[in-house]
């Protein structure tokens, strides 16, 4: 088991008073909150961070650990420990084995274990996770495979959820009874999968717009044509207008997502694209045109 | 597994799924960090997103000592950055298509 050195994780030298250890805390717990912070490794730290703090905020439990701190420091370290219990530690996260094997205290799951069974059945923990599912599924529905792990548990959980048509991103999907288990014959939380969208190949979403960049070559752009897009369900026949720009919309209603009361559209955004390299055929149209046109694309940088 | 999406809780369901006191939960309400749906008679009916921004409220409280208006201030905070961190990977993912 490693050592921990508390005043480390707290960014602070042995010397720090209550106060400066408060005021780092403070200053990390916000920094390293999970519900804060997108930093994919925030709840760790904010576990190291709670965990320092529930030790050197308490003077019996600081003198203790810092007497280990320095046997560990001269080499005298052991795991063995003696034991004591002291006040909780903020929030619902586990602390460290180092922690434990120190302060001999439960971690936080089975102290909230303990106390629940000690009063009637309890329902077990909900739990939270997020789910992305692609655009098609979000509009017509279709079946998941999830795969989770519940936390002190070895094995992986896997289940298959029902998405219905018309979900959204930002919906919540309950999953009754698949949470952590109760205490007594008291019933399972529940899981709630928080409904995100998977990046797509060809589509953008606003809201429940639906945005499609589609190439056009330059003539198309110039001359118009039909081309054939995809949709979220199907494909679609779309008419080029001549003389169609880059950056020009073109609205096709109800092709969008959908929920119970509303319909999106599909928006197409034409961008003309060059040929990589011209042949010396088309070399001398490009220059027919040259000599033709007066077009000035930089008419306003006068 | 069927998916249960649309579904709403009483204050007493409230509580009881989430062991947070009423008291709390009331103050939530009372500092707008909740918004539930009045019934017909009066009762609070908080949908389900509720129950997540009210576990979510009570993780803050806990953890950073907040008093209840940094926490209702903390909360509308975090919706916003959540709300722009959105938006942004929305505009960058249709600029990249453009590029």
């Amino acid at each position: 088991m490693d050592f921990k050195d508390y005043y480390e994780i707290l960014g602070l030298d042995d010397k720090a008073d209550l106060k400066a250890i408060k005021a780092a805390y403070r200053r990390l717990a916000r920094k390293y909150h999970p519900d804060v912070s997108k930093d994919a490794n925030a709840e760790e730290n904010f576990k190291a961070v709670a965990e320092a703090y529930a030790v050197l905020k308490n003077p019996e439990k600081k003198a203790e650990y810092d007497d280990l701190r320095h046997q560990f420091r001269s080499g005298e370290y052991s795991a063995k420990q003696q034991s004591r219990s002291g006040d909780q530690p903020p929030g619902e996260y586990d602390f460290s084995d180092f922690f434990e094997s120190v302060f001999n205290q439960a971690s936080a799951s089975e102290r909230r274990a303990n106390a629940y069974s000690k009063q009637a059945a309890h329902k077990g923990q909900d739990l939270e996770m997020s789910l992305a599912i692609s655009l098609e599924e979000a509009l017509s529905g279709g079946d998941k495979t999830i795969s989770f792990q519940l936390p002190k548990e070895r094995q992986a959980k896997t289940l298959k959820v029902k998405i219905p048509p018309h979900t959204l991103a930002g919906d919540l999907i309950r999953l009754k009874g698949q949470g952590m288990p109760g205490s007594g014959k008291a019933q399972a939380g529940d899981i709630y999968l928080n409904i995100q969208y998977a990046p797509h190949k060809y589509f953008d979403v606003t809201g429940l717009d639906v945005f499609l960049t589609v190439p056009v070559s330059p003539w198309e752009a110039a001359l118009g044509t039909q081309i054939i897009i995809p949709t979220l369900t199907s494909k679609l026949n779309l008419t080029v207008q001549p003389n169609s720009q880059t950056g020009q919309k073109q609205r096709i209603k109800n092709k969008g997502l959908k929920s119970k009361h509303e319909s999106g559209d599909l928006f197409v955004i034409f961008k003309v694209v060059m040929p990589d390299s011209g042949t010396t055929e088309m070399n001398h149209i490009w220059q027919q045109m040259a000599e033709t046109s007066s077009f000035n694309p930089r008419s306003d940088w006068s | 597994m069927p998916a249960m999406i649309k579904f709403t809780y009483s204050l007493t369901q409230l509580y009881q799924t989430t062991h947070l006191s009423s008291g709390f939960i009331e103050k939530c309400v009372e500092y707008g960090i909740l918004d539930p749906l009045v019934s017909q008679s009066g009762d609070w009916l908080f949908e389900v997103d509720q129950l997540i921004r009210l576990k979510k409220a009570a993780r803050l409280r806990d953890d950073l000592d907040l008093n209840w208006n940094g926490l209702a201030l903390a909360i509308d905070l975090i919706d916003e950055v959540e709300q722009l961190r959105n938006e942004n990977r929305i505009i960058k993912s249709r600029l990249k298509r453009f590029l």
